[in-house]
């Protein structure tokens, strides 16, 4: 079954998995768009390694399906699969083996990967100096770039990363921000599962947030943030202001914090705040836009305590 | 590097199957020097005449053309079983490792996972089994030499072995292997344990060694019954195999196969090729409608 649209990569359509009686993943409806990078965020145990499972075709949905390129993976997996590129969450190496040797294999599956290809991405991936080494000896963060060298040595136009930053240190959560951005802007859709809220943040164009396997949000990050933020004043008549900023109809809520004001509104409504409150003899000697984080959005969103 | 390259890179880099073929040889060198040449260096010249009728047996483990069926005797009872060991380790690693995983994950097929495992495995096995029969044989010209027997397939006014017989006695001897493998590679693929693999192929060749020898004591319908089993028709290959009605000393934990007392060998093979469809049909279809998740050994 094809997909209208060319432009969404990966869909789930109504995908639920239920283990037992636990429901991991309930209708699950999300897409990606091509050449975005989609975060795909959720406290442990939201169902995300189960959804990535369940486009990989490493485990069958309850009920619903996942398109990948337009492709039903119950159907067609194999086609859709090999145009994709995966790090799972766990290892999935041969530890006896060196990372060269690793990648020669995995090469063999994927087919049509090059020697020269291979040397590439060991480049790529900054492994040059250990590619002889076995990966036993390996640190956490050298298997993760060993696992993403292997997802995209085929030139994969998806790329479906979960959880790829456990165990690297900041420097290497940085590299690894930046080579993802710059995979994406090489053209490649890259959809990658975190708990990890401000790499999220910096990383990704799209959102989806999961609870207990349910959807809760989905959409562009910087919709999200933008639409949780507000604006923090210091005026001459506090309580006058107050009824002034009720009568807004563009205010979600205002209430008086620490000496100040905070208004529930978007950052872009400053001016208008402003001529509302001077209309009304009311002078403001502070104006702060202050925008939520996407962390706030996902701790009032998930419920989830800070 | 081809699919069936990248299987035997992973197999033949891992210890333990080298571990494995160090214990072939061992059980081999046992088979033709202890239980054949030094039995016999310590019998041949006895007084004793009970002692005596031992010397046929020990003579037949080390002396060819006897050592031959003897040697393949004792390699496909052992042989199931550290071929077993294996597999199961070869196949069950994998979950382990999560390989299996990202080989799914990256487009390959279940089914041919499988069949690539199954056939680097059994390319490298075969390896194994082959090199430990041309130890044996090379200890039982050795051995011979020293106990001053003439090395011969045709002893005169005795058996007669020709070359072209060997390929069929040794693919007789595999094929009682087969099934014992595609058991432990069923159990490992299943379970998803190396140690479920290793454990229940021991388990399941010395039970149904004693079993064996159970029913076949009790008789009547429990006798009847053994039609079925896998130890009871690669016996039967393997009586094929024998030279000569004399008894020999086998590391093989069973009794000298007799022809008289087993199934014809074509409905044995038959027999053993339909265990090999079923472990096969199982395995496939347990692991194509498998859930292959993390945190289950996977």
């Amino acid at each position: 079954m094809a997909s209208a649209d060319g432009d969404i990569v990966l869909r789930t359509v109504g995908l639920s998995k239920r283990y037992g009686r636990r429901l991991a993943v309930d209708s699950l409806d999300i897409a990606v768009r091509r050449g975005h990078v989609y975060g795909f965020l959720g406290p442990n145990g939201a169902g995300k390694t189960t959804t990535i499972a369940c486009a990989l075709g490493l485990i069958a949905p309850s009920a619903g399906h996942v398109e990948i390129f337009g492709l039903d993976t119950r159907t067609h997996r194999t086609q859709a699969i090999r145009r994709t590129g995966s790090t799972l969450e766990g290892q999935s190496y041969f530890p006896h083996l060196t990372a060269r040797a690793n990648l020669r294999i995995w090469a063999a599956i994927s087919r049509d990967v090059t020697p020269s290809r291979i040397e590439d991405v060991i480049d790529l991936v900054g492994l040059r100096d250990r590619a002889n080494d076995k990966v036993r000896n390996y640190s956490l963060g050298m298997k993760q770039r060993l696992s993403l060298a292997a997802a995209i040595m085929h030139a994969p136009e998806l790329l479906i990363l979960d959880e790829p930053t456990n165990g690297l240190d900041p420097a290497g959560i940085r590299e690894f921000r930046d080579l993802i951005r710059e995979l994406a802007r090489g053209g490649m859709t890259v959809f990658v599962s975190s708990h990890i809220l401000s790499e999220v943040e910096q990383m990704c164009d799209d959102v989806a947030i999961l609870k207990a396997g349910r959807l809760i949000h989905q959409g562009p990050v910087g919709a999200l943030t933008s639409a949780a933020s507000s604006i923090t004043i210091r005026t001459t008549d506090d309580a006058g202001a107050l009824k002034v900023l009720a009568a807004l109809p563009w205010t979600a809520g205002a209430r008086a914090s620490d000496g100040a004001i905070v208004v529930d509104a978007p950052r872009e409504r400053a001016a208008d705040l402003s001529r509302a409150l001077a209309e009304a003899g009311i002078w403001l000697f502070e104006l702060r836009p202050a925008e939520s984080s996407l962390e706030d959005f996902f701790l009032e969103v998930t419920g989830a305590q800070a | 590097m081809s699919l069936l390259a990248a299987e035997l890179l992973k197999t033949r880099t891992r210890w333990l199957p080298w571990v494995l073929f160090v214990v072939l040889l061992l059980g081999a060198g046992v088979q033709v020097w202890l239980f054949g040449y030094t039995a016999w260096w310590d019998l041949h010249d006895e007084a004793d005449p009970e002692l005596r009728n031992d010397v046929p047996g020990a003579t037949r483990a080390f002396v060819l053309p006897w050592a031959l069926p003897t040697l393949l005797d004792a390699g496909q009872f052992w042989g199931s079983i550290i071929i077993g060991v294996l597999i199961a380790s070869a196949v069950a690693t994998e979950y382990n490792w999560g390989t299996v995983r990202h080989a799914i994950a990256r487009g390959q097929s279940r089914d041919g996972w499988l069949t690539v495992k199954l056939t680097g495995v059994a390319l490298f096995c075969s390896a194994l089994l082959l090199l430990t029969l041309a130890w044996g044989i090379a200890s039982s010209i050795i051995t011979s030499n020293m106990a001053g027997f003439d090395v011969t397939l045709d002893p005169a006014g005795s058996v007669e072995l020709s070359i072209a017989e060997i390929p069929l006695m040794i693919l007789r001897a595999g094929v009682g292997v087969l099934p014992y493998a595609l058991l432990a590679f069923a159990l490992a693929a299943i379970g998803r344990s190396t140690a479920l693999g290793a454990t229940g192929i021991i388990l399941f060749i010395f039970i149904e060694a004693a079993v064996i020898g159970i029913f076949d004591a009790l008789g009547g319908t429990f006798e009847d019954l053994l039609v079925f089993s896998m130890g009871h028709n690669a016996a039967s290959l393997l009586a094929a195999n024998r030279l000569d009605s004399e008894t020999y000393a086998s590391l093989a934990f069973r009794e000298n196969p007799d022809p008289a007392s087993l199934p014809d060998p074509w409905f044995a093979f038959v027999m053993l090729a339909a265990w090999c469809v079923l472990l096969l049909a199982v395995t496939y279809y347990v692991f194509r409608r498998r859930d292959l998740r993390l945190g289950t050994g996977e």
